[in-house]
């Protein structure tokens, strides 16, 4: 029966067999077209763009690249192997040292700012192509793989795709208009920066950060409690994006704000409390409750509490590991947690280092800073008891009854339950506890009935530079010290791990394809050059975002045409280019303004039939993944976007900022598959109904289908990277749901009163509302043919089910 | 005889109807099924060695729903999981100890050892059993007489006795249950098994939960749900009543035909743009055309009213204790007929009395939830064998946990995660024979122990797969259903 639940095999030693590895090269090497189609990271490992990265650069014997990598990792497992072993090496000060083949990880070396490469003309892209640094590193890849950029978008095509991007929601027909007739060379520069600036900016790139920190307003499991004021941590990350506050900044308070807020002793909770109440002053917290907030960071995840006889060191051990695991791949992009019970079995983390970075947070537990005043406190501290011991003691009588005198106790416990008062509006934060160390017994197998050492707190051994040492766990302010080392200048990790963030909410897809995994088992980045660069740039730029979305966003790879978009010719006709435009990308870039031609201002006829039918480019055959990003990369929209940009074009958005977060209406049927179906409480407002998605309640028990279908992630566990999948009961969601039929009914009724009657302006407009441009003749002729005998109505519907509508192209 | 040229247009009709019904059911399981499709040979194999390799990645762009051979050889195409939720009592069903009836009122000796336990107390008395248990069919395995029906089909069942899990609360349970881990976010059973074997229909959706309509359980919807896999893996949830599958249905103010004339517009205006060889917006639009074969199509697989008085009888619908689980059992095995790969039909729901949760009164719970199911489940297995469909659906029994020997409130049984039984049936399984043993009151797994990993490591075995066949890579892990530490239960696989 005490089979050991050991996850000493959490890997099986597939790839390190011989035959299977060399079985797998031969495969993989026969198979690349076929895997490139099948399987994103297939290019990395064909055409290697890994050969100048030190993992793979050591590697020699291999003869293949997709050799070398599978190399690579055998003998990293095999590095692993041969640490792992007794358990005396977690004895404190006894750490032995690091595999050195480990050690040299690229993502563990310093980071050194790169030299930007220059530009060397290809085919027909010339001098005038690259308009930032991005430009040149890509640039250098491209004209190894043999690809050339894609010509610049349409402009209209470039404003939705910012328009989106940027602020999550499609750009109305008048900015599209203003901005494909504004002649002035820095428009789009101009458009960037009035959109960075622009409140919906937070709004839309919280969600990614949102995403990643797993966050949810529910504790999930067999009670799903919500956490009061969960949904001021929400406002609180949209408010310091819009703020563009430092990134350092930013990871600092929502790791260590409750010691932040202990450093500002002149605030007392009592006035937190009163300039919270005041509600007008909520959206811009002093910094001292922003802190407070800001580290429920670690309170996020979800939380098992049960009634009955528990175990409470178990219980605290789950809790310690989920905050541990989060922090390693929000912060280091590191898989810390597959260290808990063993020695890592890739990366040089040992089981000790995961103990000793859990130490940091050992002493930190819990803590709701009420925003009730004593008299409110103490009256309804009186009523929860007093119902609380009446239902002590209906429980002790139930111990000994059964039958209908049981059911009574049952319905009567119910009861009294709804009659608890809500709880007082506070703040989910933590805090440390007095007179607890920092320090956590290192457990054999994870289990926490076999403690061996204790241990304190120590960054992750393999980045320890000789000066550091072991931190005293009688330090008051652990988390501030943990703070110090993931932000400080010689952390490899943490600066890098956030620019590629960043990336892949620009471009998709990561420098990094795995961006919760820079350790051995991760993708290696297919720019490590600009990798660095970016991660330099942050640093050097104290931290601050804006400036890096800028540069990302007005670089000439992110205003290229995706090929679907724009037959070559086009490209080489160069229309009104201006050819003189000054050539000076300057290294530090980000600021570069420069001509923007107006080569490309005409709406072409990008869908027509029997226009100009583009046929798959190069880039697509021979970089299906589009790792080289010779086109820009077509997406679907995702689950928030999809649903905002319903409400914009017809009309409903309710563009309110910030508070407490809304439920909406959902069919009965799965409100009932709550355990407390109680707790779904829809807004009285129905203005409310139509606020942003990411105003709404995010409930781990109860996701909204809608958004789920489109694959919002189910908010367990940090998401690195959503999918995007392609399915009939999308179809089915989007042609027979309610929500769509309703935001139908709204356009329509918004084409008419905005186009009158005539069908053909009726169609204009519904474009121009849904998919940023005029019609094509093909589109009109049908669109008008359809309203001639059909519903408006169900033109709408149509018109919400374009291609053209969900993807950004 | 038909003219030749006739014949021949007649040929290619059919090659282009085949053409595009191939083209759709792919294109209904996502994006990359065509890509897949296109490749020779066993794509399945291929795509399941680029992933044990490739596997650290995002794998969403590979995903795909189209069907497709298990690596390995299989017994079982489907599986119908008929969940006892609550968790039923192994002490009055098929696991029978006279010795706690002996004891019976006394403490629990100290030989046993300890437990731990929800809510009994340390002090609590042990609890006989009220059943009387009968040999059954020509094995002669022990079945109590809450269950007269299933007994009768003891010959194709495999019993487990050693079932043990990790945890004592029901929602840790039952996330352990369906996926192998006690905290949500990781998928189920089902939603692996769409995974890597992909859908059969294309009017269906591959993998259905059918909860008790007396309400919610402890884990909730995550418990079913696919975790960190592509929605395209997602269960689909079946109401009650005559609507069961979720925008299925047009809205009220739109007739068909009006409809239809708004999805060819949809499709008129989307293929207008389509460039060539654009595998995801083909696939996108093939997606439309599925939903309204799914519309058309689908209602027919959920209308009982195709099935004779006979087989309604079967199964105890129009009787008022079986009805609701009787629908429900026959509606299984209309799905799996259908191609429908996973299906989960609940039993128990809502307050702990409405579930197999049997804290107040073991006998009275007992009574109740096994009248409710006893001759359903009977009849899903005659039905399957009648059909030849029981040699290729694996049938799964059992709760999140069994029910403790001590008594808790006089006449009830706590939770209890050391030792319980499930069953098997179908698909593979050599029935009439029990495998494991609990110690002689029941209180713990003490032979041939068998944890839910292994039950899923069996599971996957018949379906085809062995455990380290079917993973995905997530937050740098290659995630299986089974940490890879499962072992087949060899004794009942035939």
């Amino acid at each position: 029966m005490s089979r050991a639940t050991c996850r000493s095999e959490c890997e099986p030693p597939v790839i390190l067999h011989p035959v299977r590895l060399c079985l797998a090269a031969v495969v993989l090497a026969c198979l690349c077209d076929a895997v490139a189609i099948a399987q994103p990271t297939a290019a990395p490992a064909t055409q290697s763009p890994t050969a100048s990265t030190p993992a793979a650069a050591t590697t020699t014997a291999a003869a293949t690249p997709a050799a070398a990598t599978s190399a690579a990792t055998a003998t990293a497992r095999a590095g692993a192997t041969a640490t792992a072993g007794a358990d005396s090496k977690v004895q404190p000060g006894t750490a032995p040292g690091y595999d050195p083949f480990l050690r040299t990880h690229w993502s563990l070396q310093p980071i050194v700012a790169p030299q930007v490469p220059s530009w060397v003309a290809m085919a027909d892209v010339g001098r005038d192509w690259p308009r930032t640094p991005v430009d040149l590193f890509l640039g250098e890849k491209q004209r190894v793989a043999g690809l050339v950029p894609s010509p610049p978008a349409a402009r209209h095509t470039l404003i939705r795709r910012l328009a989106l991007d940027l602020l999550g929601l499609p750009p109305q027909p008048e900015d599209i208009a203003d901005f494909e007739t504004d002649s002035r060379p820095d428009a789009y520069e101009r458009l960037v920066d009035r959109w960075l600036a622009h409140p919906r900016y937070g709004e839309r790139q919280a969600q990614h950060w949102l995403d990643v920190v797993r966050y949810a307003e529910t504790e999930g499991f067999e009670y799903d409690q919500h956490r009061p004021g969960a949904w001021r941590y929400r406002d609180y990350v949209i408010e310091s994006l819009n703020a563009d506050k430092p990134f350092d900044q930013f990871a600092r308070e929502q790791i260590a704000g409750d010691e932040l807020a202990e450093e500002a002793p002149t605030a007392t909770a009592t006035a937190i409390a009163g300039s919270m109440a005041t509600g007008t002053s909520e959206r811009f917290l002093g910094e001292r409750s922003a802190a407070l907030i800001a580290v429920g960071f670690h309170r996020l995840g979800p939380v098992r509490r049960n009634a009955g006889n528990s175990d409470v060191a178990f219980s605290r051990n789950e809790v310690l590991t989920e905050m541990t695991d989060a922090v390693g791949s929000v912060f280091l992009g590191l898989t810390v947690g597959c260290a808990r019970c063993h020695d890592h079995k890739f990366d040089p983390i040992h089981q000790e280092d995961y103990y000793r970075l859990q130490a940091y947070l050992a002493s930190t537990h819990e803590h709701d800073v009420s925003l009730a005043s004593a008299e409110e406190t103490r009256r309804w501290t009186e009523q929860t008891n007093r119902i609380k011991d009446e239902m002590k003691r209906i429980r002790e009588a139930m111990q000994n009854a059964d039958g209908q005198e049981r059911e009574r106790f049952v319905a009567e416990l119910q009861r009294l339950d709804k009659t608890l008062p809500a709880p007082l509006p506070c703040l989910s934060s933590v805090r440390i506890k007095a007179g607890d160390p920092a320090t956590v017994a290192v457990l054999k197998r994870g289990q926490t009935d076999q403690p061996l050492a204790s241990v304190g707190p120590r960054p992750l051994g393999v980045l320890e530079s000789a000066a550091r040492h072991a931190i005293d766990p009688r330090e008051s302010r652990p988390k501030t010290r943990l703070a110090d080392w993931l932000l400080a200048s010689d952390n490899p990790l943490t600066s890098r791990v956030t620019v590629n963030r960043l990336w892949q909410a620009r471009f998709g897809a990561g420098i990094v394809t795995t961006a919760n995994d820079f350790g051995i088992n991760g993708a290696d980045p297919s720019h490590p050059e600009l990798l660095d660069y970016l991660a330099d740039r942050l640093r050097s730029s104290q931290w601050q975002i804006k400036p890096l979305q800028r540069l990302l966003v007005t670089s000439a790879a992110y205003r290229q045409a995706s090929q679907q978009d724009t037959p070559r010719r086009v490209a080489a006709s160069g229309g009104a280019s201006s050819g003189g435009a000054s050539s000076g990308v300057a290294a530090s870039g980000g600021a570069a303004t420069r001509s923007t031609s107006n080569r490309d201002d005409t709406v072409r006829v990008p869908f027509g039939a029997t226009a100009t039918t583009p046929t798959a480019s190069a880039a697509t055959a021979t970089d299906p993944q589009n790792r080289w990003l010779a086109r820009y990369p077509r997406r679907r929209l995702d689950a928030e976007q999809l649903r905002d940009s319903l409400l914009a074009v017809s009309g409903r958005l309710d563009s309110r900022l910030g508070g407490p977060s809304i439920m909406t209406p959902v069919e009965a049927d799965l409100v009932n598959l709550l355990y407390k179906p109680s707790q779904w409480e829809v807004a009285a407002n129905v203005a409310d109904h139509h606020r942003r998605s990411v105003y709404l309640i995010a409930k781990r028990n109860l996701r909204l289908p809608g958004l789920e279908l489109f694959d919002q992630p189910d908010l367990a566990t940090s998401c690195s990277r959503r999918a995007s999948s392609t399915h009939a009961p999308q179809a089915l969601e989007m042609l027979n749901g309610d929500f769509a039929n309703d935001m139908a009914l709204h356009l329509s009724q918004r084409i008419e009163r905005e186009a009158g009657i005539d069908f053909g302006a009726q169609t204009e407009r519904g474009f121009w509302l849904v998919a940023g441009r005029r019609p094509t003749e093909r589109e009109r002729s049908l669109c008008e043919s359809f309203l001639r005998e059909r519903s408006p109505r169900e033109f709408a519907l149509a018109l919400l089910n374009l291609n053209a509508f969900l993807y950004i192209e | 005889m038909m003219p030749r040229e006739n014949q021949q247009s007649l040929d290619r009709r059919t090659l282009v109807r085949e053409a595009r019904r191939t083209f759709f059911r792919d294109a209904f399981c996502g994006f990359g099924s065509l890509a897949l499709a296109s490749l020779a040979a066993p794509a399945t194999s291929r795509s399941s060695i680029c992933r044990s390799i490739l596997g650290s990645a995002s794998g969403a762009e590979s995903s795909t729903l189209a069907p497709r051979p298990a690596p390995r050889s299989a017994t079982a195409k489907s599986v119908i999981f008929l969940f006892m939720a609550g968790g039923p009592s192994h002490l009055e069903t098929f696991d029978p100890k006279p010795l706690l009836n002996k004891l019976d009122g006394q403490r629990r000796p100290a030989e046993f050892g300890e437990a731990k336990y929800q809510f009994v107390r340390t002090d609590a008395r042990l609890l006989g059993s009220k059943r009387t248990f009968r040999r059954h069919g020509q094995s002669g395995l022990e079945v109590s007489d809450l269950f007269p029906h299933v007994a009768r089909h003891i010959d194709d069942i495999a019993v487990i006795r050693s079932c043990h899990g990790d945890k004592v609360v029901h929602s840790a349970a039952q996330y352990e249950l369906f996926s192998g881990r006690t905290t949500p976010g990781f998928p189920s059973m089902g939603a692996w098994s769409i995974y890597g074997l992909g859908c059969e229909s294309d009017s269906l959706p591959s993998y259905v939960v059918m909860p008790d309509p007396d309400g919610a359980l402890e884990a909730g919807q995550p418990m079913y749900m696919q975790g960190f896999l592509p929605a395209l893996f997602q269960p689909t949830m079946l109401r009650a009543g005559a609507k069961p599958v979720r925008n299925l249905d047009l809205p009220k103010h739109v007739s068909p035909s009006e409809r239809a004339a708004t999805v060819n517009l949809i499709r008129q205006l989307n293929q207008a743009g389509l460039p060539a060889g654009d595998e995801e917006l083909a696939a996108r639009l093939a997606a439309y055309e599925l939903a309204f074969k799914m519309q058309t199509e689908a209602p027919e697989a959920f209308d009982l009213n195709r099935e004779t008085r006979a087989t309604l009888d079967l199964y105890g619908i129009g009787q008022t204790a079986t009805d609701d689980y009787g629908r429900r059992c026959l509606l299984a095995r209309r799905l799996v007929e259908r191609g429908v790969r996973f299906t989960v039909v609940v039993s128990g729901g809502g307050a702990a009395t409405t579930q197999w949760d049997a804290h107040a009164d073991i006998e009275e719970n007992h009574t109740r939830m096994a009248r409710e199911t006893d001759q359903p489940i009977a009849g899903l297995l005659a039905d399957l064998k009648q059909r030849g469909l029981l040699d290729s659906t694996l049938v799964l029994w059992g709760g999140e946990f069994g029910r403790s020997p001590e008594a808790e409130s006089r006449r009830g049984r706590d939770h209890h995660n050391v030792g319980f039984t499930m069953w098997m049936a179908g698909g593979g399984i050599r029935g009439g024979q029990a495998v494991g043993a609990t110690d002689a009151i029941g209180l713990r797994a003490v032979e041939r122990p068998c944890h839910f990993r292994d039950l899923h490591t069996t599971m996957l075995h018949l379906l085809g797969f062995e455990q380290n066949d079917l993973s995905y890579p997530h937050l740098g892990r290659n995630e299986r259903l089974t940490l890879v530490e499962g072992e087949v239960i060899r004794e009942i696989v035939s």
